[in-house]
């Protein structure tokens, strides 16, 4: 059996000082932990462990790494996960625009996280951010495995790279967050809210990092993965879902604004992608109600909805109600903030229960 | 569409972008259709549906039909005869039996002939 002198813990401190200018010691450092991995193991379970406490902010004894952790990886357009590591933390861009992009991205979301949230990466305990880009040929999708996010190129005729827009890199690390807390089952009611937590915090990330308040934000996810050639501003509209594309090879967008365009069907995992506009409308309605920053009060309601009670099967109703009650708990019965969810709700036509 | 006509639609759902499309064949020249049938009849529609990755999204899910030409009974395709109904596949109620099978196949496993099928569709739809 390997034997380290130097402890893991300290071990992942050094693979990351190349910030400081210690490079040689980082890659060598670096190596020794790809040869043994057990500290990210027991981050993965310490995450797990945690999420099905459902006490998120209650963490384990053993300090949490606050500082981003990202390695990107190049498939080389084949399906092979994980694929060739192109690019370590604190590494210089590497000239691949799908690997930087890829790269900021990971740290964008890391810093929504940290910054507007106090959670250390997706499992809140400092869980290192990988990344797949060049995954498959011509392949329209960009997917979280569970383990890593994974990113395809596009077919160039309708869609361009994935990891083109911010909110798609960012909802799919909140995948990840999704699964470390709530847990909520991809299927059908629940499944759609997994999808729009998803969206939610892709949007958040931009705004973020824009520093753009709720009023000024576009609410679209995925704009500029489409070709010229497509008609179509972006995937979804959360402030107006059904409206973000209208293309004669791609139809129109399908999303539902509110309940009465329930979409009942056995694809797509009962309609995730297509039922979640509900639940985003109404987080983009109770978010530009309350106003500022989104991610400040609307957000961070949703953000304690998912990491608090919440069942894996929620289904809108139970959501909306786990949305009403993170708001009076952090900003009181009579505020503005719970009036503003309960309205947006309302408005969607989902009654808490 | 005569007797003689094989019909195979690949229709996915599913992925980021939750966009549906679909490649369809038709085929009814003999050795053309004897070809896609020898495919259709090495895929596992029998097989248990796979086990949904608990932890993915955004994955892509295929649905695959296939309308048979009557005559094709009896050329190696299973008529479902067996009784097997796994979760993942089914058969067109008793009238029809035989001349139409489905199949929804996650992208997690779409391997071997399903891939084979899938992609040939794809393939010769675009042409
Ligand atoms: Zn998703």
């Amino acid at each position: 059996m390997r034997r380290h002198i130097v402890p893991p813990y300290l071990l992942a401190r050094i693979a990351r000082a190349d910030a400081f200018g210690m490079e040689r010691a980082a890659e060598a450092a670096r190596r020794s932990l790809l040869a043994d991995p057990p500290l990210r193991e027991e981050r993965v379970r310490a995450g797990k462990a945690t999420a099905a406490g459902g006490h998120s902010r209650a963490v384990s004894a053993a300090p949490v790494d606050r500082r981003v952790e990202r390695t990107i990886f190049d498939a080389g357009n084949t399906e092979k996960l994980p694929g060739r590591e192109v690019r370590t933390e604190g590494a210089a861009a590497s000239g691949d625009v799908a690997v930087d992009e890829a790269y900021e991205g990971l740290g964008a979301t890391h810093a929504l996280l940290l910054e507007a949230f106090g959670r250390a990466s997706v499992d809140g305990a400092g869980l290192p951010l990988l990344a797949t880009v060049h995954y498959g040929t011509h392949y329209d999708n960009a997917f979280w495995d569970g383990q890593r996010m994974v990113f395809g190129d596009g077919d160039g005729e309708v869609f361009g790279r994935f990891t083109a827009s911010l909110s798609v890199i960012g909802h799919e690390l909140a995948h990840g967050v999704t699964q470390f807390t709530a847990g909520l089952a991809y299927e059908g009611q629940s499944g759609a809210l997994n999808e729009s937590f998803s969206d939610v915090m892709g949007a958040l990330v931009e705004q973020f990092h824009a520093r753009q308040t709720a009023d000024a934000a576009s609410w679209l996810i995925g704009a500029g993965l489409f070709t010229s050639a497509v008609q179509g501003r972006a995937l979804r509209s959360m402030l107006e879902p059904g409206t973000a594309y209208d293309d004669d090879v791609l139809g129109r967008d399908p999303q539902p604004a509110d309940m009465a365009g329930y979409v009942d069907t056995a694809d797509d995992n009962g309609g995730v992608h297509l039922n979640s506009g509900i639940p985003n409308r109404a987080f983009a309605l109770a978010a530009r109600a309350i106003g500022g920053f989104a991610w400040e009060r609307a957000g961070q309601v949703w953000y304690d909805a998912i990491t608090g009670e919440l069942s894996p099967t929620a289904d809108f109703a139970g959501f909306a109600a786990a949305t009403t009650a993170s708001a009076r708990a952090r900003f009181g019965d009579d505020s503005p903030e719970v009036g503003a969810v309960a309205a947006a709700w309302r408005t969607v036509g989902v009654t808490a229960s | 569409m005569n007797d003689r006509t094989l019909r195979i639609t690949v229709a996915r759902s599913g992925g980021v972008a939750g966009i549906t499309p679909s490649w369809s064949i038709t085929a009814s020249e003999e050795p053309e259709v004897d070809s896609w049938l020898s495919l259709v009849a090495s895929c596992p529609w029998d097989a248990p549906g796979p086990e949904a990755d608990a932890n993915g999204a955004d994955r892509f899910v295929y649905s695959i039909r296939v309308l048979l030409p009557t005559a094709a009974s009896g050329t190696g395709v299973d008529d479902g005869a067996d009784g097997g109904h796994p979760p993942s596949a089914s058969e067109a109620p008793d009238a029809a039996r035989a001349r139409e099978r489905d199949a929804r196949v996650p992208e997690t496993a779409l391997q071997g002939p399903w891939r084979e099928l899938v992609d040939r569709v794809k393939q010769a739809s675009a042409r």
